[in-house]
């Protein structure tokens, strides 16, 4: 009787809800359709019919923050009161949300008193040839890479360990300590990306010294009728054949997202019409998402592979300097050959899993979060014996609590993480080793009449054990940020302060062999402290109905700076032998700046710019720290043309990259060149539902070798893709 | 609209299963040994084809010279063992 009582109070609890009900109007109370209502706590998106008007087939929480968007007015964020909701948006000519000058929801933080990034990347399969090529459309974001197989994010010229990627909640570590090692998935089902350059995200971790990236996917979609995608795209550059498919489908608060996509691709073609041997790569990913949601709780359980098999370009035996790059080119492609995965490559398998479990009270939100990434990475430069073949894996359980008290928010939360390091051969380049972490974290968040600051502080607590190497040490420190805010008549002023640290990771420790990948022989050091990091960030915001500006300077201090060296000897006479070692002073100081214009008498036309600038010293031994990116200027052109009715032509974008020279190298470090990059692209809907994309990049077929480029010192060095064409295709159901 | 989900259902299958061992090779590759030489530079030294069982003795063992041989003016006598690590049977662009 007492079982069938429960069960009848189960099923009650599913099946009993009432509506959440709302209107959107525009400022004359014209009614707006296709308004993207969507709910930030609960992670489900609606869209107003053709009245304006939308509904969530049961209550949301009281204090839950609704986000509406829709292009060409200012996105709205609204924190629910009870009863129904009417919404009026406000025209808008210049969006400049990217940079954090529209207010929206962030899983970050608070974004006025953070300075936040975010790119919507939703349509990113189709409009960029991979995930990292988009990102680096951000000021003070660059990448570290050979072609499209193999690229990393950089912020502000810090990259590795000192930039932390988590993906919806869940920390990836996949032995990113390593410049040939990228980011472990792709853009399937994602729908944005949120960036804090620096450490001030606490909730986090506090390793994040050079920033934190943050990706985010698509939200479920409150509808009983199925939707979802197929696209399809072709990229000249490296003969890439893309494809993905996504499904969303909801019922009594039961929702569920299905992804899948297969990629392949061969050798990139050079400005001089050779092809980069091995420069091809294959990806296969799968994910599944499933949440089940009641007036006051949500469950949401993820499952995400991926699947990649990335050749290593530019593999010579000796000194890399005396190469003749053209040794490393095919002079034509055997379709029916360079497809194939050869020597070295790398065979990568990612697995994550995380179960995330809300509970809302009316001023408090409790959230609870379990998750488990799994990496296998075996790298071959032999046929049959892998040089190394390592899994990754991290474990890690996360609370947080979330209060609203009055004009302030308080999260308290901590985190516990198991992080282990398994050889599956005897040979190896890190040994056995594993990680235990603990973290607690207070933030407090005050905003008022367009005032605000944010303090928080973190500690962790970190023990490093590997017993075959004897060492067992452990790492603790305080990570602390302070933000003050200002916003006056479109003006917003924010300043930042962050202190964080960053304690060795088992690459920085314990290497000992040959990576393949690098092409070097890595030895660690058991010597290595904690990394410390203070780095102060200002920034300054103002747009009009035509013009937006933001200017963001920033200066970095590092103390036990942890920097793999080159040393005079080599190993079997061939690979250079690198040592890690510690500087005592780093600094790193810069300026980005944003401004986006738009004519009066032409709202459909947009000029956007970027600049980008850093400096890094080593004061140490007074020099430069390897890898600074070169300044950047970014500019963009875009015409929306959806109102003019040519040829079904929906926009035309012009971008326009220029790169200054960097003579500001370390040592055994080359200077680089200046260069422009310039791309376009049209985007058609030739039937509804249907979007067709074409564009071009590098259409100057510049032979360009980034300064980050991981191939530069090999001959001459190597440069990245000629001109080439890509075409892609979505159907959205 | 059923037909385009079982499509992508069927899709998603597909995409898992197709799966390529690239790990187990039967074929065979040209190989060569790493011969340094006095001037601080490396040297490859073609020493022919080898398969299945053979390729993976080779790439594990390395390779012993069955009699003397002279590359580049250095002469390496007979039983001379190029180690594991001075083998490399990878490809070169074509």
């Amino acid at each position: 009787m007492k079982l069938n009582l429960f069960v009848f109070n189960f099923l009650v609890t599913f099946s009993l809800f009432s509506q959440t009900n709302g209107s959107v109007f525009d400022i004359d109370g014209k009614p707006i359709e296709n308004v993207n209502v969507f709910v930030v706590d609960h992670d489900i998106i609606s869209f107003t019919n053709e009245y304006g008007e939308f509904s969530f087939s049961s209550e949301i929480p009281i204090n839950s923050f609704f986000e509406f968007k829709k292009y060409g007015y200012a996105t709205m964020l609204y924190k629910y009161k009870g009863g129904e909701i009417n919404i009026s948006l406000e025209k808008l000519h210049v969006e400049l949300d990217e940079v954090g000058i529209v207010d929206q929801s962030y899983s970050l933080g608070n974004s006025q008193t953070l300075s936040i990034e975010r790119k919507n990347i939703e349509g990113n399969f189709i409009s960029s040839n991979s995930l990292v090529e988009s990102i680096v459309k951000l000021p003070g974001v660059n990448t570290i890479g050979s072609g499209l197989g193999i690229q990393k994010i950089v912020v502000r010229g810090l990259a590795g360990m000192r930039v932390v990627s988590y993906l919806n909640g869940m920390k990836i570590e996949n032995q990113q300590w390593a410049n040939d090692h990228s980011l472990g998935f792709t853009d399937l089902g994602l729908s944005s990306v949120e960036l804090i350059k620096g450490a001030s995200s606490l909730m986090y971790g506090g390793e994040a010294v050079g920033g934190l990236v943050f990706f985010k996917d698509s939200p479920f979609i409150e509808s009983n009728v199925p939707s979802g995608f197929f696209a399809t795209k072709f990229d000249y550059s490296h003969f890439l054949f893309g494809n993905q498919f996504g499904l969303k489908w909801s019922k009594n608060n039961f929702f569920i997202n299905l992804y899948g996509q297969y990629d392949i691709a061969t050798d990139y073609r050079l400005p001089n019409n050779t092809y980069l041997f091995n420069s091809r790569f294959r990806n296969k990913a799968l994910k599944l998402s499933i949440a089940k949601r009641t007036k006051s709780t949500q469950s949401i359980f993820r499952y995400q592979v991926n699947i990649d098999e990335v050749g290593i370009p530019g593999h010579v035996h000796g000194d890399l300097s005396n190469v003749n790059i053209n040794d490393l080119a095919s002079s034509q492609l055997i379709f029916s050959e360079d497809y194939k995965a050869i020597r070295p490559v790398q065979f990568i398998n990612n697995h994550l899993f995380t179960l995330e479990n809300i509970v809302f009270n009316d001023n408090t939100k409790y959230t609870f979060f379990l998750g488990h990434f799994i990496n296998n990475m075996q790298e071959y430069e032999k046929w049959t014996i892998p040089g190394f073949d390592m899994t990754l894996s991290n474990s890690i359980f996360r609370t947080n609590i979330k209060k609203f008290i009055s004009d302030m928010t308080l999260n308290i939360g901590g985190s516990v993480a198991y992080l282990e390091n398994k050889n599956n051969i005897s040979d190896f380049l890190i040994p056995d080793a594993n990680s235990k972490d603990l973290g607690i974290y207070s933030i407090l968040d005050y905003e008022k009449e367009g005032l605000g600051f944010n303090i928080g502080n973190r500690y962790d607590y970190k023990n490093i054990e590997s017993s075959a190497m004897n060492f067992k040490n452990s790492f603790s420190s305080f990570s602390s940020s302070v933000g003050l805010f200002f916003n006056k008549k479109s003006h917003t002023s924010r300043l930042t302060y962050s202190g964080s640290f960053r304690s060795p990771h088992f690459s920085e420790l314990f290497s000992n062999g040959l990576h393949h990948g690098t092409m070097r022989f890595e030895i660690g050091n058991l010597d290595l402290v904690n990394e410390k990091s203070h780095q102060f960030d200002f920034k300054y915001q103002w747009s009009s109905n035509h013009f937006g500006i933001v200017a963001n300077p920033f200066f970095q201090y590092i103390n036990d700076f942890i920097s793999i060296n080159p040393t005079n000897e080599f190993y079997n006479n061939t690979y250079r032998i690198y040592n890690y070692d510690q500087f005592k002073d780093v600094i790193l100081y810069g300026f980005e700046a944003n401004i986006h214009y738009h004519p009066h008498s032409l709202h459909n036309l947009h000029f956007e710019q970027s600049y980008s600038f850093l400096k890094s010293k080593n004061l140490d031994q007074n020099n430069y720290l390897a890898l600074t990116p070169a300044d950047k200027i970014k500019s963009t052109i875009n015409f929306n043309l959806k109102d003019y009715n040519i040829l079904k032509l929906q926009s035309f974008s012009l971008y326009h990259l220029y790169v200054f020279n960097q003579d500001d190298v370390a040592l055994f470090e080359t200077t680089s060149d200046s260069y422009n990059l310039v791309n376009f692209e049209l985007i058609f809907n030739p039937f509804d539902n249907l979007t067709f994309i074409a564009g071009v990049k590098n259409l100057l077929n510049e032979e360009y070798i980034p300064h980050l480029s991981r191939i530069k010192e090999v001959g001459s060095g190597i440069p990245e893709p000629g001109r080439s064409f890509n075409l892609s295709l979505k159907y959205d159901f | 609209m059923k037909n385009q989900i079982l499509l992508a259902l069927f899709l998603s299958f597909f995409l898992i299963s197709c799966e390529e061992d690239d790990h187990d090779h039967d074929e065979c590759h040209e190989c060569h040994v790493l011969c340094a030489m006095d001037d601080g530079t490396t040297h490859e030294h073609e020493i022919g084809e080898f398969c299945g069982e053979d390729l993976h003795d080779l790439e594990e063992n390395g390779y012993t010279l069955m009699s003397e041989m002279t590359i580049k003016g250095v002469t390496y006598p007979a039983g001379h063992v190029f180690s594991a690590s001075e083998v490399c049977c990878e490809e070169h662009a074509h």
